[in-house]
């Protein structure tokens, strides 16, 4: 299990995350904030490139910098800018790394092949990267990371760059290595986070939000959201959420804490409903 | 009650089991080098390394050179100052070019970090520099009063002050411009004494006894493979500074 115990992280006197406890186990956690919220400070202090102000970070009790090597040894990370020697081939490139993550030569050379066929990039793992598009830059970000086999996998924004059906596999794809390890993934796409992970983790004000199913935390907002098609209607108190075209008009969708509109209908709430409505105050 | 107890196999089994997962003898610095030449080869541990290698060479030849004019007159001073040039740039241009790279948070979450790279190369360009030395001493202009020990001591001991020194910055501070510690360290033993009178600090080269000069120069070799054991064994430091803060 990885606990986070009352963690604090300054920079200077500006306060990135404050008093934050969490913990792991198998499954997918999705971290959610606006930009700046915290989620990539949270996740260099779990791959050990940044550490707490105060409190500690634990894997089975003990304490993440005193492991060292045996911690970085169980870890599997794709950073938010993820760099790569454009004159490399893909399995140049993981063959490399498997080297840094002390993979042996052999072992390597198989897992290298093996986790770029996972990812569909086995027509091309010979082929130098430098015409690769983001999408398939992503995807061998995503094969290196999983090369050591890790008990905890962490993505930082991996879904960006992709096209819609490579987020599809993308996600399959978490769903399938989330089985017998630990997966956090921070994103923007809230509809990522909404389909594969099993808990969401939300800052707000550089503290602990709320940390539960998708489905709990889309219950918040039960009986409050609307929909209408009279736009007009939608001023205070009514929060706009978002607006589609639908046969030439405009749909909006709502929060409504008190009385709503006779013409507006009831909807189930989603992720990005809560997502657009905690952060009402921020910018996004 | 009826307790069941282990066997005395059992036990001694059990006790095994704990001192073998308990007792782990610690690596020394050689067994940590050998472990990273084996798994990463030359190849990878110099990665990206052959231009600042090269540049650094061609920085050691130009310096020798545009002190030519005054070799006869500053024979000490200037191999005094010429023995760390390789170094210092090799270090500095390899680190500028690793923290540059975006792989760079990558790295230092792998099993060998940037920084155990850096101590592995650290050591070879010493060795580098120390093979540097002693061909300049043994091509530097022979005169009357020209002695080898002395200028072979001089240098291995400006080398190793200031990669020691380096070293020890670079790793006990954690400032963002802390690689450029080798060349204000070179610059603060080396050049700022023949700026300030470079007359007095050849005179001062020339005439402490070899005996000190070695002396110096041993211990600033000891105090640099310790140096080198902290550097690989750092496990506490951020990172953040560098790439994506």
């Amino acid at each position: 299990m990885l606990a986070v115990n009352h963690v604090t992280k300054k920079y200077g006197k500006f306060v990135a995350l404050e008093d934050i406890t969490l913990e792991f186990t198998r499954g997918v956690y999705g971290l959610l904030s606006p930009n700046g919220g915290g989620k990539t400070t949270l996740i260099k202090m779990l791959v050990t490139l940044l550490f707490p102000t105060c409190g500690e970070i634990l894997w089975e009790g003990i304490e993440i910098t005193k492991l060292g090597e045996q911690y970085r040894d169980i870890i599997g990370y794709l950073p938010q800018d993820f760099g790569y020697y454009k004159n490399q081939t893909p399995r140049q490139f993981l063959n490399y790394l498997a080297a840094l993550k002390g993979i042996d030569r052999n072992d390597a050379e198989r897992r290298a092949t093996e986790f770029l066929q996972l990812v569909s990039l086995g027509d091309v793992m010979d082929k130098k990267m430098r015409k690769f598009s983001g999408g398939m830059i992503q995807r061998v970000g995503i094969a290196q990371a999983m090369l050591n086999d890790p008990k905890i996998l962490i993505l930082d924004e991996p879904t960006s760059g992709l096209d819609p059906k490579e987020r599809v596999r993308f996600r399959n794809l978490i769903s399938e290595l989330s089985k017998d390890r630990i997966v956090i993934l921070s994103t923007h796409i809230v509809s990522d986070v909404e389909t594969i992970a099993n808990r969401v983790i939300m800052f707000k004000d550089h503290k602990l939000f709320c940390n539960d199913s998708p489905s709990n935390i889309c219950r918040t907002l039960s009986g409050k959201v609307y929909e209408t098609w009279d736009i007009k209607s939608v001023t205070q108190p009514y929060f706009p959420l978002t607006q589609r075209q639908e046969d030439g008009r405009t749909l909006v969708r709502f929060v409504c804490e008190t009385g709503c509109p006779t013409a507006a209908r009831q909807v189930t709430p989603n992720l990005e409903d809560v997502f657009l409505y905690v952060y009402r105050d921020e910018v996004i | 009650m009826n307790i069941i107890k282990p066997s005395p196999e059992e036990k001694e089994k059990a006790i095994e089991y704990i001192l073998s997962k308990g007792l782990s003898k610690p690596k020394n610095l050689w067994d940590i080098f050998y472990m990273m030449y084996r798994s990463l080869g030359l190849r990878y541990l110099f990665l990206d390394t052959t231009e600042p290698i090269i540049i650094s060479v061609a920085f050691m030849i130009g310096f020798v050179l545009l002190c030519s004019s005054s070799l006869k007159q500053y024979i000490n001073a200037v191999l005094f100052a010429t023995a760390p040039v390789f170094f210092v740039f090799a270090v500095l241009l390899t680190e500028i070019a690793e923290r540059i790279n975006l792989l760079y948070e990558l790295k230092m979450t792998c099993k060998y970090t940037i920084l155990q790279i850096t101590a592995f190369r650290v050591v070879c360009f010493s060795l580098i520099g120390t093979v540097l030395c002693t061909l300049i001493s043994l091509l530097a202009p022979f005169s009357g009063d020209y002695d080898i020990v002395r200028a072979l001591s001089l240098s291995l001991c400006a080398l190793f002050l200031c990669s020691s020194l380096s070293i020890f910055i670079m790793r006990y501070f954690n400032w963002k411009w802390n690689y450029f510690a080798p060349i204000m360290v070179w610059t603060a033993i080396c050049l700022l004494p023949i700026c300030i009178s470079a007359k007095w600090w050849e005179s001062f080269l020339s005439r402490v006894p070899v005996a000190i000069t070695i002396s110096v120069a041993a211990v600033a070799f000891v105090l640099f493979l310790k140096e080198i054991k902290k550097l690989v064994n750092i496990q506490i430091r951020e990172v953040g500074y560098y790439v994506g803060s």
